[in-house]
Order: C-alpha cells, then structure tokens, then sequence
C-alpha cells in the first residue's frame, strides 16, 4: 500500500516539475526530426525515459536541461542512426556576418529588417533555413535560439565541448545567413531594390 | 576596444556568453563607433527575427496526457510483474531470463554519474561511426580496442593481457533496462558478452564467488549453463556472461 502511494507521489511530482517542459521539448524535437509524428514519438520516449530514471535526477538541479540531454541523447542514437547522410556542406566560404555584407551595399538602413529583406522571408523561410542545417549544426542552434540555454548547457545537453558548441554555432550563423538570403533572394528579394 | 575586437565578440555578446567587463568595453566601443553599432544592431535584429518565425506554437496537451496515461500503465504493470524482463533472441528467451533475473537482483536504481554518462554517449557514438565504417569495411579489433578503452579496464584474470582476447563488437546497449555499453570479446575461441553499466551500486550477493587480484575484485558465478563475471572499473560495473558449454555469447536483443 504504501509503494502504491509513493507510486502517485511520485507520478504527482513527475507531472508538476517535468511535463510542463512538453511544450519547449516538442517544439525542439519537431526542429529536430522535422516531421511532426517523428516529434511527438520522440518527446514521448523521452518523458517515459526520464519517468523511469526520475529517481536519479537531482532534485533542485535544471530539469530543462536534463530532459533535453534525455532527449538529444535519444534523437542522435535511435533517430540519427536511420537517417544519418553525409552532409558535405561547405561553409568555409562564407563570410562572417554575411547578410549584413550582402545588405552592406544598400542604401537606407539596413538596421531596419521590417523595411528590408525581413518582409520577404516567411516564417516557413525560416523554419527550412534551420531544418536544412547539417543535424549537429541544427541542434545546437536550436538549443540557443529558440530555446535560449547557455553554452555550458548545451554542452553538457549535446554531450560536446564548449569550444564545440561556439564553433558549431558559428559556422551555423554562416549557412543560416546564407540559407535566408537564398530564400529572400527566391521571394523576389534584390539589393537594388532597396537601394 | 577597437572594430576588429568588438566585430569578433559580437556573437558572443548577442548570446550572453561575456564577462561584464568586456560588455561594458563593447558599450563603449558601439557608443563611439557606427559602424560597430550597425553591425551588431542588424545582427541582434536577425536573431530576434529568427527566434520569433522559427517558433511554432505546438498543442501539447494531448500528448501530455497520453505521457501520464502510459506511465500510470507502466506502473500499474509494475504492481502485477513478478520482476522484469529483456526482450531476447527467442531461441535463447527461456534460458537467458533465468541470467537476467539472477543478475537483474543486483541491480536497482542508484544516483546518475553524468560525467559516467557522458562517456556511454560518447562511446556510444564512436562505436556508431564504427559499425557505420563497417559497412564498407571491415573494423579491426584494434579499432574496437582503442574505443573502449578510456572506459573499460577489463579484469587481468579473465580477459586483460590475454594475447587471445580479441575485441570484436562493440555497441551501446541496454542491460536491465539501463543504458549500458555492449561488447563481444573473442577469448580463446569463444565469444563472451560484456556489458558495462553505469551502476554505483551492485550488491553481488553472497552466492558468487570472489577473486580478488591487485587492480579488481572479481565477483563469479557458474549457474547451470552460464557463466558470470562481474567487476567494478571506474565506477561502472561491468558484467560478463558466456554461456558454459560452448562457450557462445549469449546475445541481448537492443532495447531501444
């Protein structure tokens, strides 16, 4: 009787402290499969995983965190492993800061993105951006961006260096850039007609 | 603080990655500089830009009880469950549940090392690129080797300095329901299973014997068809299992 109610306890804790993460935790997995039933399995497996390893977790340490190394753990294990491509992407060609030099030559303000080349891009625009980032790349910006955690954190969520995470987000700036300038450019978008 | 410097930061400032001091020089710095300032107000624009289109509002709910139905499911097959099981080669179902469940008694739930863990990931993830490296060519023990060993140090008696013991396989596993690193050695012609598992607390019961050598102490069995040899290396348990009469690797079907 009594590991029945630790049982509720402790599913009770589980459904306070964990579930309300479901939300941060399928909006990344979704940019992670890209596919919306891949997402939902995955976010699954992965609340049933820290379920069954939620007497490990530190109580009063970063749940978040430690739910999305669960997650990121899984996704380059099991999901990686059936669609793992070679990438080939070259970024090494990209200037820093490459939008920004693209507009550079403009004439107005290119501070203001809501008169410029921002009006192009659709949200859709920049949801493929970042799904056609290489997987190692995605995650990270990911976790960064949309999810705001800090290097450290990402490192110890990805499992890589922090030298990794700066520069895997760095080169990942690069083609981000380069992706949405693309789509602009798509979308009718030119530099002289800005000018 | 000049352009060179501040440009070089500025990914870093956006990300709130600096130390107060250098924020406060590149303050200074954009104050003073224009072109600076453009930069890095194109660049903060751009993120924010990036951050609100590639957010997507996502309906949760559904899957949230669909979380807490299973796992009251889960704990409710818990109640009715005599023990637990592996999901095993069926040819080998019945005698390898008699293992799992004398071995699975050692094992519960204890704190997570995730300095240990990380090295499961990671050698997860060599072990990956090397079955991946497989399908175009052979690996070679060696290879094998070199992947486990800032892991493991398998014990002098049974397997280390062995000039027969050769690295065969080598993947991430699950034993007992736990994450656990999986390898195949060849020792004298039989292949022995070695699962590693991130275990601060075994309590090898009083029914195995012990050995103990100068580097480990050495938990063994021999139950009717198998045998079982468990050590402890750095910090991580690992566990062996061959099966007694032909010396065959008794093969645990992934988890996952």
């Amino acid at each position: 009787m009594a590991e029945k109610n630790n049982k509720i306890a402790r599913q009770r804790e589980f459904e306070e402290v964990a579930l309300k993460h479901t939300d941060a935790l399928l909006r990344t997995a979704l940019r992670m499969t890209k596919n919306e039933s891949d997402a939902d399995d995955l976010v699954q497996e992965t609340m049933l995983k820290a379920y069954r390893f939620f007497d490990r977790f530190e109580r009063g340490s970063n749940i978040k965190a430690w739910l999305f190394k669960i997650m990121t753990n899984i996704f380059i294990n099991d999901y990686r492993r059936k669609s793992r491509k070679p990438t080939g992407v070259s970024y090494d060609d990209i200037d820093d800061n490459f939008l920004y030099h693209q507009l550079e030559g403009s004439q107005g303000k290119v501070t203001d993105p809501e008169e410029s080349l921002f009006t192009k891009l659709l949200d859709t625009d920049v949801r493929a951006a970042i799904d056609e980032l290489p997987e190692d790349f995605r995650i990270v910006v990911v976790l960064a961006f949309l999810e705001q955690f800090s290097y450290e954190e990402i490192a110890e969520i990805a499992n890589i260096q922090l030298g990794t995470v700066k520069s895997r987000l760095h080169r990942a700036r690069k083609l981000l850039q380069k992706s949405l300038w693309q789509h602009a450019v798509a979308r009718g978008f030119s530099v002289e007609e800005s000018k | 603080m000049n352009c060179r410097e501040a440009l070089e930061n500025l990914y870093a400032y956006l990300d709130g990655q600096l130390d107060d001091d250098t924020v406060e020089r590149i303050q200074g710095h954009l104050e003073v500089c224009d072109h600076c300032f453009e930069a890095y107000e194109f660049e903060r624009l751009l993120q924010d830009f990036v951050v609100r289109k590639g957010q997507v509002i996502v309906r949760t709910e559904p899957l949230k009880s669909k979380v807490m139905d299973k796992i009251r499911e889960l704990d409710q097959e818990d109640e009715g469950a005599s023990g637990f099981f592996f999901v095993v080669r069926p040819y080998l179902a019945a005698a390898a549940a008699i293992v799992i469940t004398l071995v699975g008694l050692y094992f519960y739930l204890g704190d997570s090392s995730s300095t240990l863990y990380a090295s499961f990931v990671d050698c997860h993830l060599k072990c990956n690129d090397l079955i991946q490296a497989e399908q175009q060519q052979p690996v070679s023990p060696a290879q094998i080797d070199s992947c486990l060993s800032h892991i493991a140090v398998f014990p002098a008696r049974f397997m280390k300095g062995d000039e027969h013991r050769i690295p065969t396989f080598g993947e991430v596993n699950q034993y007992g329901g736990e994450d656990a690193a999986h390898f195949v050695f060849s020792y004298h012609g039989s292949l022995i299973s070695v699962f590693i598992v991130d275990q601060n607390k075994i309590d090898p019961s009083g029914s195995m014997d012990q050995t103990t050598d100068d580097r480990h102490t050495y938990f063994h069995s021999q139950e009717e068809d198998f045998n079982i040899v468990m050590w402890k290396c750095n910090c991580a348990w690992c566990v062996a299992i061959s099966c007694a009469e032909t010396g065959k690797i008794i093969e645990f079907a992934s988890a996952y």
